[in-house]
């Protein structure tokens, strides 16, 4: 355990100093505490059957759930999606350092390419009528009975493609999404929540993994003479 | 009668007559008639009717007495014609009449309830002169009347027709007392008055103006809900010799309203006087001045006068050709409405088949001048049934539809002019109002997403009203009207940072608007904007202390805001230097809450305590910090702020001792004139006080009050300087170096052709400025005398006050003594002229000293 113990101590340093140097925004100490939480959650993911190679979409879909109280399957896919740069379906620590950097720390810009990949459902690089339809269409809830829901939200999409869409093709592509943003920051969050309500919620986030890491750290202290 | 019946009553869809005055009128003339008929013409009331005129009546058998034979199923009169058929039969419910004395007696035997029946005999006889005198006559030509021999039957005839008449010209005449003012006509008023608001001999009136300046499209300026009183617009006047005038104008006449209530801002509209027909005749009564003159002008320059009042005008001009009375009197009224309604219901008319009249001249049985009148009295009452039509259309409307109703339908009324192009109507007509309508449409349909929606689709339809042209009064009315401002203010409840932001900022842009920045308050808005001032977010917080300062015009809600705490949270804000660990982007966001807090503070120190409670939460220190920042944008509140608060002691004080002097002067070499001015303003307030005085010498701020003389084109900043330079002259060692930079002679120069309350300081400033003995020369000699006693001619205290003290100091000196006593003369004049000017300055002694130096002399 002790030899284990240490082995991985010495990944844990390199793994640091590697991702230290590919992505922004987080200190060490956070890089540190972030990698030794994804540790966690995969050893979880590996006590209940054969061990992947990173996060599965079920246990990242847990964290979102839990610590950013995200409820909406649609968005939670689509900031899966978004943290899974290369779309092999499972998250590995790379892609989880990097996506936390933006999801909790990330520049306007940064989050505008976040967002947008998290709306873009089909990966096309383009958000068309559909896709929004698809993501607004439980987003009236007290629609008297008496009416088809349907039709108002399609009207809802209307006016909002008509705004957002500058170049008139019908469909957002990035430059019409990020120049919306820019000139309207609500727009941000257009069609769902996909980044954490605020700066707190982030901020537990971090605190919450730093906890964590110290528990995981005391575990190994108290496992280690045995 | 049959005219009358066909044309002037308003008829429903099911043949009944409509309850309006204008039917009731006609009802009871001819009730007169019919009553009187028996004792004035004997013969034609026996005169058996062609057919019975039938209705269904709402008398019993009982009501039937004697002359009558009661039976089982009816009744029937004892007078039986010739062939011995009874004259009146009643089998009920129907009753039918074959003379014209039974109809009168029937009458009598319904008593209160005559006017009932007479009404449903009318109703359901239709063509009752058809029926009295038989078809045949009615159609025979009127020039071969005279041919037929002259039986019973012609005279009754003969003999309805001019009833019909008269009641027709009793009817124009309750038509002509019930003409409306329209918004045209009351334009073209206060345009005409508006000639006379000058200066000089002629003027009648200081001041004229509307209380908004928006104007609807149907021309109304007052808001849609009291439009539906028929309220047209409000207009301040200030007459020469009366305090300002509030006067509503509303469809009825013109009245004094209870005027502006300057603190809570907004016209109060109870009526406080009698109605009168315009605005000239209201002045005439209130004001002495404006009836004197205005008799003088009126017969010397008839000509406008004309515009208004056509119809007195070209009755001169028609009084050449020789006319009956009748006629002329029908010219009047005809001209009276015309003048004040300009359009003609082409499309009314001719479906009532007026037009058919003229085109079948040969048909006609009247003579041409008779046909004439007719068609005008046609035109006539016509005109009154659109108008009555359409105000109960409106009343009928409710009222959360009736604004656009009420907008397009009156729009369209008076849309259509005198020309009877329909296609050209009906093409202009749907533009404005679809315009309108979509607009409202559009709003409505908005909020009932907002109503419906989640968080995320909330953000979307905010995002989409404020697309909107949301400085519109009449979108910021619809989401009012709608409900949307109560669902605006509800997001403010909520934990969604988003739809708080997306909210603020629409109720940031329609809280510009009276109306919503009440209802903001009573729906307890500003609270809730509280509530979310000390959220760590900085977009939040900037937005909802800006839609404060909007808000805040007024004291209740001054009130509000500093009861709940509001301030302290506020003068938080400004603390933006705080956490200035790194600049850049942070650092602007900082700014910009710390502006919109300073933007609040200054709506807010309107009132007393809370320039009181700024002063406690610390906000003092803050403001002279942020004084100090670079940026300008940031100092106008500040300095708005800071100036507001200087009439306090206290904050005089913390000025000087904060050291607030020194920036106050650099920012009177800033750019913006608004900065500028309100430097100037906060110098003018502090200045009293001799310490200060003294510093604003000491940090050269002498010079850039000078320079600010010359723009002479900004009122609002020259009353500010004047009144800096006045303060700050107080200390002689302050008028030596305004000497410096020719002061006296700029100061000199602005005694003529200024407002009031740049007057008062000019001249205050040169009371000062003629403590020193060159100086009192120099005023004299650059025409400065002059000008100041022609100032003696106004009536405001304070400048006159000022004009005193300045001429008793110039007056110290001999030389000028012998100069002025050569007007002394014209001040006397004057002070015999106007008592009030003795009273005035009387009192602070003033007067009297400046003619006792005149007299030493």
């Amino acid at each position: 355990m002790m030899e284990m113990t240490a082995k991985s101590k010495k990944l844990l340093h390199a793994q640091v100093e590697a991702l230290l140097r590919k992505v922004e925004h987080f200190n060490k100490t956070e890089i540190e505490n972030l990698i030794l939480m994804f540790n966690t959650l995969m050893a979880e993911q590996v006590s209940r059957g054969r061990p992947a190679n990173g996060l599965k979409r079920g246990k990242f879909r847990g964290v979102l759930q839990g610590t950013f109280e995200m409820t909406n399957a649609v968005m939670m896919d689509g900031v899966f999606r978004s943290f899974d740069t290369d779309g092999d379906g499972v998250i590995i620590l790379e892609e989880w350092i990097r996506g936390l950097s933006v999801f909790l720390r990330g520049t306007l810009e940064e989050k505008i390419k976040h967002s947008f990949r998290v709306y873009d459902l089909n990966n096309d690089k383009y958000i068309s009528k559909d896709e929004i339809f698809h993501m607004l269409k439980h987003s009236f809830i007290k629609w008297p009975s008496e009416e088809d829901p349907d039709e108002g939200i399609k009207d809802v999409v209307e006016i909002t493609m008509k705004k957002m869409d500058l170049d008139h093709d019908g469909l957002l592509s990035y430059e019409d999404f990020q120049k919306s943003v820019l000139d309207e920051n609500l727009f941000l969050q257009a069609f769902g929540p996909c980044l954490p309500e605020d700066v707190q919620s982030a901020a537990r986030f971090l605190q919450k993994c730093l906890q964590q890491a110290l528990q995981t750290l005391l575990l190994c202290a108290f496992c280690s003479p045995s | 009668m049959g005219l009358i019946l066909s044309r002037a009553a308003q008829w429903t869809s099911c043949c009944k007559l409509e309850s309006a005055p204008l039917n009731e009128f006609l009802v009871t003339q001819v009730l007169n008639y019919v009553e009187n008929f028996v004792s004035r013409h004997p013969q034609e009331a026996e005169h058996l009717f062609e057919e019975p005129l039938q209705w269904t009546t709402t008398l019993k058998k009982v009501d039937f007495k004697e002359d009558y034979v009661i039976s089982a199923i009816g009744a029937k009169s004892l007078e039986k014609d010739s062939e011995g058929k009874p004259l009146l039969q009643y089998f009920p419910p129907f009753v039918s009449v074959r003379t014209i004395s039974q109809l009168s007696k029937l009458l009598q035997l319904a008593a209160d309830r005559k006017r009932q029946e007479l009404q449903a005999c009318l109703e359901e006889n239709r063509d009752l002169i058809a029926k009295i005198v038989g078809q045949r006559l009615v159609n025979t030509p009127e020039e071969n009347l005279s041919a037929l021999e002259l039986d019973i039957r012609v005279k009754l005839f003969i003999l309805l027709k001019h009833i019909d008449e008269k009641i027709l010209n009793k009817f124009v005449g309750e038509i002509a007392k019930q003409v409306k003012l329209l918004p045209a006509a009351v334009e073209e008023e206060v345009e005409f008055l508006k000639q006379y608001c000058t200066e000089g001999g002629k003027r009648l009136l200081k001041s004229l103006r509307y209380t908004s300046d928006y104007e609807f499209p149907n021309g109304c300026r007052a808001p849609p809900w009291r439009q539906l009183l028929g309220e047209i617009c409000y207009v301040v006047i200030e007459p020469c010799d009366a305090e300002a005038l509030y006067i509503t104008c509303c469809s009825a006449g013109v009245f004094l309203n209870a005027g502006l209530d300057k603190e809570e801002d907004e016209s109060l509209y109870e009526r406080q006087g009698d109605f009168y027909e315009d605005m000239a005749t209201l002045l005439k009564r209130v004001s002495p001045h404006f009836e004197k003159n205005v008799r003088k002008q009126y017969f010397v320059e008839q000509k406008p006068r004309k515009s208004i009042h056509v119809a007195h005008v070209d009755y001169e001009i028609e009084k050449a050709q020789p006319k009956t009375p009748e006629e002329r009197e029908w010219e009047k009224v005809q001209q009276a409405l015309y003048a004040r309604k300009k359009r003609e219901p082409c499309q009314r008319w001719r479906n009532l088949g007026v037009l058919s009249i003229f085109g079948s001249d040969e048909d006609l049985m009247m003579s041409a001048a008779e046909k004439k009148r007719l068609g005008s009295k046609t035109k006539v009452t016509m005109k009154v049934g659109l108008t009555a039509a359409s105000s109960i259309g409106l009343t009928a409307s409710q009222r959360r539809r009736s604004i656009v109703a009420s907008l397009s339908e009156e729009h369209c009324s008076e849309s259509s002019s005198e020309s009877e192009e329909e296609e050209e109507q009906t093409e202009r007509r749907p533009d404005t109002s679809t315009e309108l309508q979509s607009e409202y449409w559009q709003v409505q349909k908005l909020v009932k997403y907002l109503k419906a929606a989640d968080q995320t689709a909330t953000v979307l339809v905010l995002c989409a009203m404020m697309d909107l042209d949301l400085m519109k009064e009449v979108i910021q009315l619809a989401i009012l009207d709608l409900g949307g401002l109560e669902l605006l203010l509800n997001l403010l409840d909520t934990t969604d940072i988003r739809s708080k932001i997306g909210s603020l900022k629409i109720l940031a842009k329609i809280s510009q608007n009276v109306i919503i920045r009440q209802t903001i308050v009573n729906m307890r808005g500003l609270q809730r904007m509280v509530n979310n001032l000390d959220l760590p977010v900085k977009e939040l917080q900037a937005l909802a202390s800006e839609t404060i300062a909007h808000v805040a015009k007024f004291r209740r809600a001054r009130r509000t805001v500093r009861i709940h705490g509001g301030i302290r949270k506020l003068v938080k804000m400004l603390d933006c230097f705080h956490y200035s660990a790194k600049p850049g982007e942070d650092m602007e966001k900082n700014l910009e809450v710390a502006r919109c807090g300073a933007s609040a503070l200054w709506s807010l120190s309107k009132s007393s305590k809370n320039k009181e409670a700024i002063r406690k939460a610390g906000g003092i220190p803050l403001l002279g910090l942020l004084l100090r920042s670079p940026y300008e944008k940031i100092a106008i509140p500040v300095v708005g702020t800071l100036q507001e608060c200087a009439s306090q002691k206290n904050y005089r004080v913390a000025i000087q001792n904060e050291g607030m002097v020194k920036d106050l002067v650099k920012n009177l070499s800033s750019d913006n004139e608004e900065l500028q001015m309100l430097c100037a303003s906060a110098i003018f307030k502090c200045a009293e006080d001799k310490l200060t005085r003294d510093l604003v010498r000491s940090h050269h701020g002498l010079q850039p009050l000078v320079s600010l003389l010359s723009k002479a084109e900004n009122k609002q900043l020259l009353a500010a300087a004047t009144g800096a330079i006045w303060k700050c002259s107080i200390s002689m060692e302050n008028v030596a170096i305004f000497q410096e930079y020719k002061a006296l002679h700029m100061l000199i120069g602005l005694l003529t052709d200024q407002p009031e309350e740049v007057l008062v300081n000019v001249v205050g400033a040169l009371g000062q400025f003629a403590q020193i003995q060159a100086n009192k020369a120099a005023i004299c000699n650059g025409g400065g005398i002059r000008a100041l006693i022609n100032l003696l001619n106004g009536t405001n205290q304070a400048l006159l006050v000022n004009v005193a003290k300045a001429v008793g100091a110039c007056a110290t000196e001999r030389d000028n003594v012998a100069r002025s006593s050569s007007l002394s003369a014209s001040i006397c004049q004057q002070s015999s002229d106007s008592d009030n000017l003795c009273l005035d300055v009387g009192p602070h002694g003033l007067f009297p000293r400046m003619l006792s130096h005149l007299q030493r002399n």
